[in-house]
C-alpha cells in the first residue's frame, strides 16, 4: 500500500536525504520547501491524500511551529512527526502537547524514520480515519 | 616658589640701615663743627678786626695829639712874637674890629719841615677866623685846642682839617687870638692809615660818625658811607666787632667789622661829631678760611660716608653670604635634594638655624622614606587589586560568552544536526546503493557536510575561546559583524528577519577578535531576539565619521520602555525569559568598547525598534596606542 508524506523543509539537502531514506519503502514523498508551502499543498483543491506530515521547526516564511499548529489545528487526523536539529526538550513537550506524533531529531537513522512513519500512518486510522479534508 | 619679587635685598637694607645710623651722626657733628668752626673764626676775625682798630685808631691819636700839642707850642711863641703883639693882642682895646685881623704866623720858613700835611697857618684876634674858612667858630669859653672838621679847598680840591689854638696875653683866661693851622688830611693820615694792610683786601678807615670817609685807601677822602645801620654798629663809643650785611664798600655781603673810636680825637670834636677807626676786609676773603673750612669738612664727610659704604658692604656681606647659602641650602631641599648635610659654620644664629634647617631635613628625609615605602606598598596593593579587578572582568567576559552558547545550545544543535543528518542519510544510501557513481556523489555530500560542520565548530570555538590568550589584531569590522551575525541566527527558530548589510569602506580596528565578535554577537542577538516570532528587518550599518568607526545596529523588534532605558548597561538586567540569557551582555558590550577607546549609544522606541551606536577609533599603529588593554 502507497502511503504519501508531505516533507515540509526548507533544505533541499535534507529533503534529498529524506527522499534516499524513503526509497524503496512505499512511502511517497511530497516536498514543500516551508510551512507555508506545506499549508498550500494541503489546503490546494484536488488534494492528494497525505498519510503523514514530516516537518522541520525553523523555517523561512512560515516557522514550522506555526505550521504544525496549523496542521493540527485544521488536519488533526494526519499526523505530524517533528523532524528537527533542535535538541530541545522543551520546544518537543510544546509540541507533544499539539498532538505531534513523535519528535525526532536529526540525524536519525533511515530505519527508526520508517518504523515512526510507519507506526504514525498505523495509528492515524484510530485517530480520525482516513479521508480528505472536506 | 618665589612669587614675590624682591625688591631690596638683605645686603641693600644692612648697607641702607648702617649708612642711616653712620650719616646721620657724621652729618650732625660735621654740621656742629663746621658752625663752631665758622663762629670761632668769626670770633677770632673780629677779635683781630677790632685790636686792630683800637691800635690804628690810638696811632691817630698819637698823630694828632703831637699836632695839637706843636699847635699849643706855636700858640705859646705867638703870644711873645712882637709882631703877633703887636697886630693882634696890643690893638687895644680889643673890640670888633680885630677880629678881621688876620695874617699868616708863623713865617714859612719856621714851619717845621716834620709836618709836611700843613697847608696854612695864620693867626687871627679873638672873635674868629676869616669868613671864608667855614668852620665852626671856636668859642671862647675854652682854652682848649679846638678841632674843626674838614673842607674842601675849592682852588686846590684838598680836603683840609682845620685846627685853631687859643693865644692867651696872660690876662685872664679869655684867649687874645687864634693859632689856625689847616692840615692835608690825606697826607696827615694816609701815612698811617695806608700801611696798615692785611692780606689782599684787609685796610683800616677813617670815617666820622656821618659817614664820610677820612682816610682810607679804597674809598676817596670826602666820600660817604650811606648805609646807616652799618654806621650805627660802628660808631659806637667804644670799640668792638660786628657783622653785617653790607661791607661799606659798596657790595652787599656777610662782613666783619672792627671798629674803635679816636677818644683824644673825639674830645676835641665839637659835640655830636665823632671819628672813629673802621677795619674791613673783603668778605670773600675773609671767609676764604671758613670755605676752605667748608671743603674739608665736606670732603672728610664725603671720605668718612664712602668709608661708610665700603665698610657697611664689606659687614653686609660677612652676614648675607652665610644666609644666601643657607638659602641655597633651602631650596636645595626643597627641590627634594635631602641627601647633603647643611654645612655652614659662622658660629653665630645662622649656624644655629643651619643646624635647625638640617634637623627638619633629617626628619623629612625619614617622612619621605616613609611615605614612599607607604605609597610603594599601596601601588602595589593597587595594582593588585586592578589586576585582579581585570581578571574578573576578563572571567565575566568569558562567563557571559558561556552563557551565550545556552541559549544557542538548540541554535547549534540545529545548525550540527542538519548537516548530520545529511551525512547519515549519504552514508545509508552508500550501503544500499549498488551503483558506485551514485556512491560517489553521496560520498562527496558526505564530504562537503562534514565541512559545513567543521566550519561551524570552528566559529564557535573561535568565539569561545578566552580572548586573553590573544594580543590585538587588525580586525575588519565587516566580517566580525556577518560572523556575529551567523552565529546569533543560531538563537531562532524562524528565519523571517530580514537582514540589510549597508557597509562602507572603514579602516579596521585594533582589538581582540573575540572580543569585537562578542560585542556584535550580543547586541545582534538581542536584535534578532526583539524580532522573534515576527517579521522584522536588522540592518547593519558601517560608516566612518570623524575619524571614527561607526557600527549601526537597527532592529524593528519590540524596542525597550523608557523606565529600561537606563538600566540597560547594569549587569544581570534583562527583560528576558530565564533561557535567554543572565543579563549580562550588554554590561559586557559596554566594558569592551570601554576599554577600545570606544563609544556606544542606544536609542529605542517601544514597538518601533532599537539602534544600538558603537563608536571605535579607527587602527593605529600598535606601538603607539596608549590604551591599557590586559
Amino acid at each position: 500500500m502507497l502511503h504519501k508524506i508531505l516533507v515540509v523543509d526548507d533544505e533541499e539537502e535534507v529533503r534529498k536525504t529524506i527522499r534516499l531514506q524513503l526509497k524503496g519503502t512505499g512511502l511517497e514523498v511530497v516536498e514543500a520547501e516551508d510551512g507555508k508551502k506545506g499549508i498550500e499543498v494541503l489546503d490546494a483543491e484536488n488534494v492528494i491524500t497525505v498519510d503523514a506530515i514530516l516537518c522541520d521547526v525553523r523555517m523561512p516564511n512560515v516557522s514550522g511551529v506555526e505550521a504544525i499548529t496549523y496542521f493540527r489545528r485544521e488536519y488533526p487526523h494526519i499526523p505530524v512527526i517533528v523532524l528537527t536539529g533542535y535538541p530541545d526538550v522543551k520546544l518537543a513537550v510544546d509540541f507533544m502537547k499539539e498532538g505531534v506524533f513523535e519528535y525526532l531529531i536529526k540525524p536519525v537513522e533511515k530505519e527508526k524514520l520508517v518504523e515512526v512513519i510507519m507506526k504514525a500512518i498505523s495509528q492515524r486510522s484510530f485517530v480520525g480515519g482516513s479521508g480528505p479534508k472536506m | 616658589m618665589q612669587s614675590k619679587k624682591r625688591r631690596f635685598g638683605l645686603s641693600g637694607k644692612l648697607v641702607l640701615a648702617i649708612l642711616a645710623v653712620g650719616v646721620i651722626p657724621l652729618v650732625i657733628s660735621l654740621s656742629v663743627a663746621y658752625y663752631r668752626g665758622s663762629n670761632e673764626l668769626q670770633t677770632v676775625i673780629g677779635a683781630s678786626f677790632q685790636a686792630l682798630a683800637e691800635g690804628s685808631a690810638a696811632k691817630v691819636d698819637a698823630e694828632l695829639q703831637r699836632i695839637i700839642t706843636v699847635d699849643r707850642v706855636l700858640a705859646q711863641q705867638a703870644e711873645d712874637d712882637p709882631k703877633v703883639r703887636t697886630e693882634l693882642l696890643g690893638n687895644q682895646p680889643r673890640g670888633k674890629n680885630s677880629s678881621v685881623v688876620k695874617f699868616d704866623w708863623p713865617p714859612i720858613a719856621q714851619i717845621e719841615p716834620v709836618i709836611d700835611a700843613l697847608e696854612a697857618s695864620w693867626v687871627t684876634g679873638p672873635e674868629g677866623v676869616p669868613g671864608e674858612v667855614k668852620t665852626v667858630t671856636p668859642t671862647t669859653d675854652n682854652a682848649a685846642a679846638r678841632m674843626t672838621w674838614l673842607y674842601l679847598n675849592s682852588a686846590t680840591r684838598q680836603h683840609l682839617l682845620h685846627i685853631s689854638t687859643p693865644i692867651h696875653d696872660g690876662k685872664g683866661t679869655t684867649p687874645a687870638g687864634w693859632l689856625h693851622r689847616d692840615y692835608d688830611v690825606k697826607k696827615l693820615f694816609d701815612p698811617i692809615i695806608y700801611p696798615i694792610r692785611f692780606g689782599s683786601t684787609g685796610h683800616v678807615m677813617l670815617i666820622n660818625n656821618a659817614g664820610a670817609i677820612i682816610s682810607c685807601p679804597m674809598l676817596v677822602t670826602g666820600s660817604r658811607i650811606e648805609d646807616r645801620a652799618l654806621l650805627d654798629l660802628v660808631t659806637n663809643n667804644h670799640a668792638g666787632w660786628t657783622t653785617a650785611e653790607n661791607d661799606g664798600h659798596g657790595r652787599r655781603a656777610f662782613s666783619i667789622a672792627g671798629y674803635a673810636p679816636l677818644a683824644g680825637v673825639n674830645a676835641l670834636l665839637p659835640p655830636g661829631e665823632s671819628w672813629h677807626m673802621f677795619v674791613w676786609q673783603d668778605s670773600r676773603e675773609i671767609f676764604a678760611p671758613a670755605k676752605s673750612l667748608l671743603i674739608s669738612v665736606m670732603l672728610a664727610g664725603l671720605l668718612s660716608l664712602g668709608l661708610l659704604v665700603a665698610l657697611s658692604y664689606y659687614a653686609s656681606g660677612h652676614i648675607v653670604k652665610p644666609i644666601q647659602r643657607l638659602r641655597r641650602e633651602a631650596s636645595r631641599i626643597a627641590g627634594g635634594d635631602l641627601s647633603q648635610p647643611l654645612a655652614i659654620h659662622t658660629g653665630d644664629e645662622i649656624e644655629e638655624l643651619a643646624g635647625e634647617l638640617d634637623e627638619m631635613r633629617i626628619q623629612l628625609r625619614q617622612h619621605i622614606g616613609t611615605l614612599e615605602e607607604k605609597v610603594e606598598e599601596r601601588t602595589r596593593e593597587l595594582r593588585e587589586n586592578q589586576a585582579e579587578k581585570d581578571r574578573v572582568t576578563e572571567q565575566l567576559i568569558q562567563a557571559e560568552k558561556v552563557a551565550a552558547i545556552g541559549t544557542m545550545a538548540s541554535g547549534i544543535g540545529h545548525e550540527i544536526n542538519n548537516p548530520l543528518y545529511v551525512i547519515m542519510g549519504r552514508a545509508e544510501a552508500i550501503r544500499d546503493e549498488k551503483d558506485i557513481s551514485a556512491c560517489n556523489e553521496y560520498a562527496r555530500d558526505i564530504i562537503k557536510h562534514t565541512k559545513h560542520i567543521s566550519a561551524i565548530v570552528k566559529n564557535l570555538s573561535g568565539y569561545i575561546r578566552p580572548a586573553s590568550q590573544h594580543e590585538l589584531e587588525e580586525i575588519d569590522v565587516h566580517q566580525k559583524l556577518v560572523e556575529a551575525l551567523a552565529m546569533a541566527k543560531l538563537t531562532l527558530l524562524d528565519d523571517r528577519i530580514e537582514i540589510r548589510q549597508n557597509f562602507a569602506p572603514v579602516p579596521k580596528i585594533s582589538a581582540k577578535p573575540e572580543e569585537i565578535q562578542q560585542v556584535f554577537f550580543n547586541v545582534i542577538r538581542n536584535g534578532i531576539q526583539a524580532m522573534a516570532g515576527k517579521k522584522g528587518i536588522l540592518e547593519l550599518t558601517t560608516t566612518l565619521e570623524d575619524n571614527q568607526v561607526c557600527i549601526r545596529i537597527q532592529d524593528t523588534g519590540t524596542g525597550i520602555r523608557a523606565e529600561h532605558l537606563g538600566k540597560i548597561f547594569d549587569p544581570f538586567f534583562t527583560t528576558k525569559g530565564p533561557d535567554e540569557g543572565e543579563g549580562l551582555g550588554m554590561f559586557i558590550v559596554q566594558k569592551i568598547v570601554t576599554k577600545y577607546n570606544g563609544l556606544i549609544t542606544l536609542e529605542s522606541q517601544v514597538d518601533k525598534g532599537t539602534t544600538v551606536t558603537i563608536r571605535f577609533p579607527g587602527a593605529e599603529p600598535i606601538s603607539r596606542r596608549t590604551t591599557n588593554v590586559t
